[in-house]
């Protein structure tokens, strides 16, 4: 960490969002809440992919796989199985991050103690995986049409209203995520990815405590996947795809992976650039692949880095 | 039958391993893993494309044009990308090093989608392929024997390169001992330059050699990227030969398993993965680091 006051700064910070968010949702017209809703659920996937790679230091490609899985076991759940209303969206929820736990421990079982280098290959091939089964299982997820007609819970329609409660579920689960990375678990993992070996050497169970959090971080996303499918009233195959992946992983490295925020800033910053670079060009997909280029040239320690160097700067 | 299955399990093995020898090279020497390879394999299958588009008056020369040029034009981009980006990440961590590979997939995609659209592209069998060759009975499509003679021929030139040149002395020490062949004065910048220049030729021949056979798409990029890192998990990452080994077992896997379930060749390689790092996590011919 940075010499200057993290504290201190983060302080600053989560005050000013948090009066942002609700600002938004109180005066926010219906565009703006539709944005800021689109941001939280983006924000709380990006996060939950930092447990993995900022806090454990594995650098998985297919987090998507986990929030598509999520969206789709409960789009499923309520268009072909009718599970509606709000108990029954609470029950598809929950069966949702249930299965998105289950493929997490399949996947991490088989791949958990592998290198750094095999680890991205095979996260990724098997996200692709995931990909492919959700493309061509057009019977049960709809395939490239997607999955449309999702009911969602009966009071949440509203723009207003889904946005309010989707703020206070992502702040929610910001601090229990926060509280987490603070844990004794969070620091073992920390330690786990400063230095394997020395950790396995006193006693830590590495493979162990990188599955669950793997595991732990499949069901945010997960989580955050219900969230899309109730948000858009439909999944479609792009959310398991690639680029979803690699969004979140882009926004997490762009905000600062050492940084628990970090993901958050990311995350604000990858989105509002992903709404106005199309606005500027027809090839708003080669800026973005530059500007992440430059970051990871310029910039390898993220965005908070960069605010942190300023503001202690400044203090002097 | 068999026998056909064979040879055309031999010929997705030499494109399979023209397509990840570079991958392998690369991380072996680098110690950079390029997810962004097969954005290389899908530009060159696109520019062949064009290049065969442009001469149609006589496709045969587009073509012949395209499998000399591509490579070198794949390679020179290759080059550039190593100069630019990755020559200043060799000391960054993992993750910083992914980022640019990432930012070159969006802007490869994004390329790809703005100057050929979204359509699959194809070309014909150069017409001196067109007839079947009769090989033990069964007849071979002449345009599988010139893919596994190039894949031999280039695999040849490989190991010339790499066990009878000074160059590959240099590569194969840089290789075993990167630290120590740095401290006895190897110039690793000309040698990773030129590694990426190889790595990146081979993969633009891939590319080109395919075409005849499969379609260029927007999503070609991921699926030969896919198909390059379940060859070097297999074969174990850094080594070309490993990656020979594990190209000719997808290859015949691929071509022999569409003989049971159609549908899920691509399960078998996946199964076969699963396999292999259960057994060997570190690949057939990868040593534990």
């Amino acid at each position: 960490m940075p010499a200057s006051s993290p504290a201190r700064l983060r302080h600053v910070g989560t005050v000013l969002v948090l009066a942002a968010g609700l600002a938004i949702g109180v005066f926010g017209r219906e565009t703006l809440l539709v944005q800021a809703t689109d941001i939280l659920i983006f924000a709380l996937f990006a996060l939950s992919l930092n447990l993995v790679v900022g806090q454990s230091g594995m650098v998985s490609m297919c987090h998507a796989a986990f929030f598509a899985t999520g969206g789709y076991v409960f789009g499923v759940l309520q268009v072909k199985y009718g599970w509606t209303g709000v108990g029954g969206a609470a029950a598809a929820a929950v069966l949702a991050i249930a299965a998105s736990v289950l493929l997490a421990l399949v996947i991490g079982l088989l791949i958990i103690r592998v290198s750094h280098a095999y680890f991205i290959m095979l996260t990724l091939a098997l996200g692709q995986l995931v990909y492919i089964v959700i493309w061509k299982w057009h019977s049960m997820t709809g395939g490239d049409d997607g999955l449309i007609g999702i009911a969602g819970v009966p009071g949440l329609q509203d723009a207003r209203t889904f946005y309010m409660v989707a703020f206070v579920i992502v702040a929610s689960c910001t601090a229990l995520l926060f509280t987490i990375a603070r844990s004794a678990f969070g620091h073992t993992l920390t330690a786990i990815r400063d230095n394997p070996l020395r950790a396995a050497f006193i006693g830590v169970p590495v493979r162990l405590f990188r599955l669950a959090a793997f595991v732990l971080a499949a069901s945010f996303a997960a989580l955050a996947g219900v969230g899309q499918a109730i948000f858009h009233r439909g999944m479609f195959p792009s959310s398991a795809s690639f680029i979803t992946s690699a969004d979140a992983l882009v926004a997490v490295v762009l905000g600062g992976t050492q940084w628990f925020f970090g993901p958050i800033v990311g995350a604000i910053t990858f989105k509002i650039l992903t709404y106005g670079l199309p606005h500027l060009t027809d090839y708003w997909l080669s800026c973005l692949g530059i500007v992440i280029i430059v970051v990871a040239l310029s910039l390898p320690g993220g965005l908070l880095s960069l605010v942190a160097r300023i503001d202690s700067r400044w203090r002097k | 039958m068999l026998w056909l299955q064979f040879m055309s399990g031999l010929q997705s093995a030499a494109i399979l391993f023209l397509l990840a020898a570079g991958l392998s090279i690369i991380y072996g020497v680098c110690h950079l893993l390029n997810i962004a390879h097969g954005s290389f394999f899908m530009l060159a299958m696109f520019l062949a494309y064009s290049i065969t588009e442009k001469l149609s008056s006589n496709s045969d020369a587009g073509f012949l044009v395209a499998l000399l040029v591509v490579p070198l034009m794949i390679a020179i981009i290759g080059i550039l990308v190593e100069v630019l980006i990755f020559r200043h990440l060799y000391k960054a961590d993992v993750l910083v090093q992914i980022l640019p590979s990432i930012g070159l997939i969006f802007l490869a995609a994004d390329l790809v989608r703005g100057v050929w659209g979204l359509e699959s592209r194809s070309i014909d069998t150069p017409s001196w392929f067109s007839e079947p060759v009769a090989v033990m009975g069964a007849y071979i499509p002449g345009y599988y024997l010139f893919i596994i003679g190039t894949g031999a021929l280039v695999s040849v030139l490989v190991w010339f390169l790499v066990n009878r040149t000074p160059w590959g002395l240099l590569v194969r020490a840089t290789a075993a001992n990167r630290d120590a062949a740095l401290g006895l004065g190897v110039n690793a910048r000309w040698m990773f330059t030129s590694v990426f220049g190889l790595s990146t030729w081979l993969v633009g021949l891939a590319g080109v050699l395919i075409l005849p056979l499969a379609g260029a798409n927007p999503g070609s990029d991921l699926d030969a990227s896919v198909d390059a890192f379940a060859v070097v998990v297999i074969g174990g990452l850094g080594s070309i030969w490993g990656a020979l080994a594990a190209a000719l077992l997808i290859g015949m896997v691929k071509a022999f398993g569409i003989l049971i379930v159609p549908q899920f060749t691509i399960a078998f390689v996946f199964i076969l993965m699963a396999v292999v790092l259960l057994v060997r996590p570190a690949g057939l011919f990868g040593k534990l680091s």
